[in-house]
């Protein structure tokens, strides 16, 4: 007969041992890194808009108590790094991220298509938060890419939609920044369909500053409208080019119509500024108003209004409102839930449970992924707005457009 | 004053109770009512919030929702069901946003052509958001589990085919005897508890009458409108009797035999068309209580005979009016006035019941994944196609716990200590 102390003990130290099972989940201790890989030396306004969107949710979340995860409250920490435009200088943050345990990467979206398969080893989402380029985005081939903004496509196909039964004969002017190219790739995809609306495609330099040439290379196309994709930087030389030649010809823009630096470069003519469109995502919903201000409210009393360094015609100050931190601000939020949800910091838990978590973002739509889309504004939310005065306003003639409110930009 | 004694107060609540019942026997319905669409559906509002709580996807639409879907199944040669996809096309009208799920479960989904947006997938469900400017049609193409779909499906197919006695499945060219027996089946029936009522006979009359007039017109009788009402007053009834009752289905369908396959072909169930040697096609209606399956029959002498070309549609129908004249033809009005007896008002309110709630359970089919909008059109269309014999497909499904190696091998040499422990203590006993 087996010892009657014996066999307990071994039965115990079997049990004890088969305790060893199972992936324990990482060590329940210190913060969450969040980082945040952007243009701040090259396009401050646009990093430091992401930045502050991140650091606003990831702040609003610590008051709170934290991410619960599993029984246990996590606080977000954000750092940032700058890429200065650089696919390189992006990738490199990218793997210090990852080196760094970064649980999430905020991203302007510059080097991307390297980035994401040093984020994606590691199992780490990087969220896309500027760039809309197309391609970059593919739930199935880069299970960890999410976007929360407007996107390309989402962008042209709405340019599309509301220029070509206006009956213009559009002459497209796009840089050679990655901005523009991806630009004028999305542009094709929707305007090729009807090519009789379009006239001229011509390039433009990102680093010129006098564009005189390609803009009477479009006026003697026969056009009608100019459709200009690139970055903020391009818009003015083209304005300046059309209106110092005496063409008022009405011009549009991708989502870059609305960097500041558009109207701080025309501030001595403000009122070419005038009737300049742009597309972008809309900052409010169906809901109202109410969200994106209480967004906006708190996102000023953080860091203050981004004041875009013009004034209107009484002299009042012209601030930007926080479109793109809002973005930032949806995907920290998301993340949190995720978290929440997946009840651990797994990388590989928190990407599957990022495909089934939803938020009311600051605008008040819901903000979600799923397992076929990790695009967070869906393409139809993409209206379109009209500078006067050095402000904007959705435009009337757009079913979209015409339901939202005017958000004050004056101080 | 004296206290009542304890009989009186016993007989205080006794006749409580008793007035109490009667005011329930009041209470009871004194009306029969005709059963509609909403009879038929469960109450499915709320069930996103329910299932989901605070993190539901709740239903935001613009305006009404036109809801047309297209069932796609492909049988292999025994019958069963091996691929289901549905094509659904949902045109939104209105201004404004839009936001809801589409239940599946779907495996996958993929925009269908012509979809003015891309859908989502999050656990099975399928999900639409967006603005609509003032039409959108929203398509898409869900790919569905043949097995958990198999038991959902209106209709059942058994399908036998031999060559010689020897089963022929199609992989391969068979010659001789060939015999083919194609059953499908209407599994729609569900139990409905119907009372053995009657009425008044005249009205009665009236309403099978109007019932009579729409399906002629080929429309859905409602209760409620052309001249049906919505109730009828209850002269008597004696209980209630369950009987299964379907929602019918038209059938149309056609076989084809590659040429000069089959000669010597026998069809019943079934007929043969000038399209050319070996294609039969046949029509039915299934349902409507006593003809739940439909058999078509083929016999011929094989030719090195591949699989032939089998393909049916089927569409929720409203029963025939021939199943509801009256039993000595004319109208219903002079049936009653000839025969006011009880017995046949309560035949008439049977048949009344019986036909409305065969059209009302047509609503559970014309929309098979489920339209947003609870009062919106709805249509769906079941293409059945046989297919050659697939290999099944291994589905590996991840649902291996994590398992850390080393826990693994710990966890062995752990059992080999003890099992020799057990060895040692054993010896030394």
């Amino acid at each position: 007969m087996p010892s009657t102390r014996l066999v307990p003990r071994i039965c115990l130290a079997f049990l004890l041992l088969a305790g060893c099972t199972g992936s324990p989940d990482p060590a329940a201790a210190g913060d969450l890194l969040i980082v945040v890989n952007a243009p701040f030396s090259v396009s401050p306004v646009i990093g430091t808009t992401l930045h502050q969107g991140t650091l606003l949710a990831a702040n609003q979340i610590n008051a709170g108590g934290g991410v619960e995860i599993g029984g246990e409250q996590f606080d977000l920490k954000v750092e940032k790094v700058d890429n200065a435009l650089s696919p390189q200088k992006a990738l490199d943050n990218v793997r210090q991220a990852v080196a760094d345990g970064a649980t999430a990467i905020v991203d302007e979206g510059t080097g991307v298509d390297a980035s994401w398969q040093v984020a994606n080893e590691a199992h780490v989402p990087l969220a896309i938060c500027y760039q809309g380029g197309m391609g970059l985005v593919d739930s199935h081939t880069r299970p960890n890419v999410f976007r929360v903004g407007p996107t390309d496509h989402g962008v042209a196909f709405r340019l599309a939609e509301y220029l070509v039964p206006k009956g213009l004969k559009i002459a497209f002017l796009h840089d050679d920044s990655t901005y523009g190219q991806q630009g004028t790739i999305a542009f094709h995809n929707a305007f090729d369909h009807t090519p009789e609306a379009v006239v001229a495609d011509i390039g433009v330099p990102a680093a010129a500053s006098d564009v005189a040439p390609q803009v009477l290379e479009a006026r003697r196309s026969g056009a009608t409208a100019l459709l200009v994709w690139a970055q903020g930087g391009t818009i003015p030389n083209v304005i300046r080019a059309a209106r110092t030649s005496g063409w008022d010809v009405p011009i549009y823009t991708a989502p870059s119509g609305a960097d500041p630096i558009v109207r701080q470069a025309l501030s001595d003519h403000p009122e070419w500024v005038d009737g300049l469109t742009f597309a972008s995502g809309r900052m409010t919903a169906e809901r109202g108003p109410g969200p994106f201000l209480r967004f906006q409210s708190a996102y000023e009393e953080a860091f203050g209004p981004d004041d875009t360094g013009v004034t209107n015609a009484s002299g009042e100050k012209v601030v930007q409102p926080p479109e793109f931190g809002m973005y930032p601000y949806d995907f920290v939020h998301v993340l949190a839930a995720a978290l929440t949800a997946a009840r651990t910091t797994d990388g590989q838990r928190v990407l599957a449970a990022l495909n089934q978590v939803d938020v009311r973002g600051a605008n008040g739509d819901e903000r979600g992924f799923n397992e076929e889309n990790h695009e967070g504004v869906v393409d139809d939310d993409v209206y379109f707005a009209v500078f006067e005065d050095m402000t904007f306003r959705p435009v009337q003639d757009d079913p979209l457009s015409s339901t939202l409110q005017i958000i004050d930009q004056t101080r | 004053m004296r206290l009542p004694t304890h009989a009186v107060i016993r007989r205080l609540i006794a006749a409580w109770l008793v007035a109490g019942s009667s005011t329930i026997a009041f209470a009871a319905p004194r009306t029969i009512h005709l059963p509609t669409e909403t009879d038929a559906l469960p109450n499915l509002a709320q069930v996103e919030t329910l299932l989901n709580g605070k993190r539901a996807l709740e239903t935001q639409l613009p305006g009404p929702v036109t809801d047309r879907e297209q069932v796609e199944v492909s049988f292999d040669p025994t019958g069963r069901p091996i691929e289901i996809e549905v094509v659904q096309r949902l045109l939104l009208e209105g201004l404004g946003d839009y936001s809801f799920k589409v239940p599946g479960p779907a495996l996958d989904v993929e925009a269908a052509p012509g979809s003015d947006a891309a859908p989502g997938l999050r656990r099975g469900a399928v999900l639409w958001q967006g603005f609509s400017p003032d039409r959108r049609e929203l398509a898409a193409i869900l790919h569905l589990d043949p097995s958990q779909e198999v038991s959902r499906l209106p209709l059942a197919i058994h399908l036998e085919m031999t060559v010689d006695g020897e089963p022929f499945l199609g992989d391969a060219p068979a010659s001789g005897r060939f015999s083919m027996a194609l059953r499908i089946v209407n599994r729609s029936a569900v139990p409905i508890s119907i009372p053995n009522a009657a009425s008044d006979p005249v009205r009665t009359a009236a309403a099978l009458d109007a019932v009579l007039r729409t399906l002629k017109a080929g429309n859905r009788p409602v209760p409620g409108e052309g001249g049906l009402p919505e109730s009828l007053p209850l002269v008597s009834q004696d209980g209630f009797h369950t009987t299964h009752i379907e929602a019918p289905f038209l059938i149309r369908g056609r076989l084809r035999f590659p040429p000069g396959s089959l000669e010597n072909l026998h069809a019943t169930g079934g007929t043969e068309r000038s399209g050319g040697p070996g294609v039969i096609a046949f029509k039915r209606k299934l349902g409507e209580g006593r003809s739940w399956i439909r058999e078509v029959r083929v016999t011929g002498v094989a030719h090195d005979l591949r699989l032939p070309d089998l393909a049916f549609q089927a569409v929720p129908a409203p029963p025939f009016a021939e199943t509801l004249q009256p039993p000595d033809g004319g109208t219903w009005t002079a049936f009653a006035a000839q025969h006011p007896e009880t017995s046949s008002s309560r035949m008439m309110v049977r048949l009344l019941l019986e036909s409305l709630w065969r059209t009302a359970r047509l609503v559970q089919f014309d929309a098979y994944l489920g339209n947003p909008d609870a009062t919106g059109s709805s249509t769906t269309t079941y293409a059945f196609r046989l297919t050659p014999q697939q290999q099944a497909e291994v589905v590996s499904v991840a649902v291996a716990p994590e398992v850390n190696p080393v826990g693994i091998g710990v966890l062995a040499l752990a059992f080999l200590l003890l099992m020799a422990g057990l060895t040692v203590a054993w010896a030394r006993s």
